[in-house]
């Protein structure tokens, strides 16, 4: 079997650490982006899919709307107890996503080790259309 | 891009966009870790902010954050300057606490291990963790209120610990109304848990005495045994923060300047957003306190409980407690003026000078204690504050050792290690319960704390009072 392409990988930060993610479209780039999430907050394999979330979420531009999604998917894990295993982009326009989080309530001894993500911050995020389609940026808090 | 001014002082000119230079305290050996991030670009990336006043100022523990670096401190104007989240950080008023005890070493040396299961067991932490306390939001707002006040209502602790506790434990400007149902709903049951990552609690045993007459009025001597606690706002201050820079980023191009990084999103000191933010991150800061004097209480119960000594015995006293990340208003002369001034402390303690008002009466002598908790192998240092730090940092010095290797590095490094049996061997038992944690902390991932504590010594900020060896130590 041809081996897939990494969708996502980490990068060195001293306080903090960076994700690095790749999409062949805008909505692919946003769905790899939530599996590099929670693979830094959980071992991702053991998430079940039992539950489903709707999000929407809007930003002032292009790249508020990036972190703004990552912050929510981020606040369904610290505020609402809740961690995806995938995300499904519903629709995508420039400033606003409307996306189903697929997964199940956090379960510490089944889904950890868990790492505290405290935040995904605004410093070096990016996101931009490439020769081979989307890339995008985000460093977290932890 | 960096001039040396003298042996511990590097300014970073005024170029560009910058309204005032980067003052960088540090030394040679120091500074060859420190070029490897980008915290010299952030520190000149500060000095764009509008109404800063003198010099976006870096600590010798300053390395790369997001926004502003971490061990930055800057002042604002209250008139024209800003207020920025990023410039306070996630975890609003992060700080640390000394606990010294009537103790000796040899007294608990055989017991350490008993010592350290039973706080491990009485003290929550680790990710997830919540406290034995659920808050409803009427109470929640008592304590956003109040601060360390609340707990000691509450029998956490006694008067004294707020005499010794940064501003009595307590900002007075806080506004539980303009916090948020997610920040409240997220600090409903996490009040008096240590967290994770890089929040601890020290067993510590005072090493060396340098400064004999401070040593003397902290109450500190060679062979006692003393706690650090190292702990912050939790949740409640990480859903604060990303709140206001969300508001705040959304209003980016109504200001009438550009910033060089979004995450330094910020509003001015005198319009209604920047004044709702001092309001709700100084009640992440009154629940920092609240949170650090609980954990205070449940650490006294343990030993007197494994020691079987009354609280009068053991003498469990508070030294101090300070806050690492925070704005605060404060008066400082300038050009022969006193005015007020918003400072940001993000990674950066305050080091009052003897006389100081806001220095507790019974230190107003010497000057205020300051904590600097290094890595686990190396201790802790206490420093009292000096003249220079008020002419020159608006009384700021140093809060730690600073990382030097990133997480992941410091993983790689310590990959099939068994860190626990390493420090075992040293002396210093540690316990830790989140993914990775010990080995993200290892020593080799921080700056040496002496290099740090040498710097601000010699530039007179602070002056070395004494050196904590630590012999165990849990991790969240």
């Amino acid at each position: 079997m041809e081996k897939r392409k990494p969708r996502y990988w980490y990068l060195d930060h001293t306080a903090d650490i960076g994700c690095e993610v790749v999409g062949r479209t805008k909505r692919e780039l946003y769905e790899n982006a939530a599996l590099a999430l929670y693979s830094l907050i959980v071992n991702r394999e053991m998430v079940r899919e039992r539950q489903e979330r709707a999000i929407q979420v809007k930003g002032v531009d292009e790249l508020d709307l990036w972190v703004n999604y990552l912050r929510e998917l981020l606040f369904l894990v610290n505020g609402g107890n809740f961690i995806g295993h995938t995300v499904q982009v519903k629709e995508m326009r420039r400033k606003i996503i409307t996306c189903v989080v697929k997964g199940e309530d956090i379960d510490f001894k089944l889904h950890g080790p868990f790492r505290e993500v405290k935040a995904v911050t605004y410093h070096g995020a990016q996101i931009e259309r490439t020769s081979c389609g989307w890339r995008g940026r985000f460093i977290c808090d932890i | 891009m960096l001039r040396k001014i003298d042996d511990y002082r590097w300014e970073v000119p005024k170029t560009g966009g910058m309204r005032v230079p980067g003052l960088i305290y540090t030394s040679e050996a120091l500074l060859a870790s420190m070029g490897k991030d980008e915290s010299f670009k952030q520190v000149a990336n500060v000095a764009h902010l509008p109404g800063i006043v003198k010099a976006s100022l870096a600590m010798p523990d300053c390395h790369w954050g997001y926004g502003f670096p971490i061990g930055g401190v800057a002042a604002f104007s209250m008139k024209e300057g800003i207020i920025s989240p990023g410039g306070v950080g996630y975890d609003i008023n992060c700080g640390c606490r000394l606990l010294i005890s009537k103790l000796k070493y040899e007294m608990i040396e055989d017991r350490l291990e008993e010592l350290m299961h039973a706080l491990f067991r009485s003290i929550p932490s680790g990710v997830g963790s919540t406290g034995p306390v659920k808050l409803s939001v009427a109470e929640e707002k008592k304590v956003l209120k109040e601060g360390a006040r609340w707990a000691v209502r509450n029998g956490y602790g006694t008067e004294e610990d707020l005499e010794t506790t940064e501003d009595g434990g307590v900002m007075e400007e806080a506004d539980p109304e303009v916090v948020s149902e997610r920040a409240l709903e997220r600090g409903r049951d996490q009040l008096g848990t240590l967290g994770s990552g890089n929040h601890f609690l020290e067993i510590e045993v005072v090493e060396e005495i340098f400064d004999s007459k401070a040593a003397t009025a902290f109450g500190l001597e060679e062979g006692q045994v003393a706690v650090m606690i190292h702990s912050g706002s939790r949740g409640l201050g990480y859903q604060i923060c990303d709140d206001f820079l969300a508001r705040m980023v959304k209003e980016i191009k109504n200001l009438d300047f550009t910033l060089p990084d979004r995450q330094l999103a910020c509003a001015y000191l005198s319009s209604a957003l920047g004044k709702e933010y001092f309001a709700a991150m100084a009640c992440a800061a009154n629940y920092a306190w609240a949170n650090r004097q609980m954990l205070t209480h449940w650490t006294r119960e343990t030993f007197e409980k494994v020691f079987r000594l009354s609280s009068r015995e053991l003498g469990m006293r508070l030294l101090y407690d300070v806050c690492h990340n925070i704005a605060k208003k404060e008066k400082f002369v300038i050009e022969g003026q006193e005015v007020e001034l918003c400072v940001h402390r993000k990674g950066a303690t305050r080091a009052l000078p003897s006389g100081h008002p806001a220095v507790p009466k019974i230190y107003r002598q010497v000057g205020q204690p300051v904590l600097i908790p290094g890595d686990m192998a190396h201790g802790a240092y206490v420093l009292v504050g000096k003249e220079g730090a008020i002419r020159e940092t608006f009384g700021s010095a140093c809060h730690g050792a600073g990382r030097v290797m990133s997480r992941s590095q410091a993983i790689k490094a310590s990959k099939n290690r068994a860190i626990a049996k390493e420090m075992a061997k040293i002396g210093v038992i540690v316990m830790a319960e989140g993914k990775e944690t010990l080995h993200e902390e290892i020593p080799e991932a921080y700056k040496s704390v002496s290099e740090v504590v040498e710097v601000v010594h010699r530039a007179g900020l602070a002056g070395k009072v004494a050196r904590l060896r630590t012999v165990g130590c849990i991790k969240g």
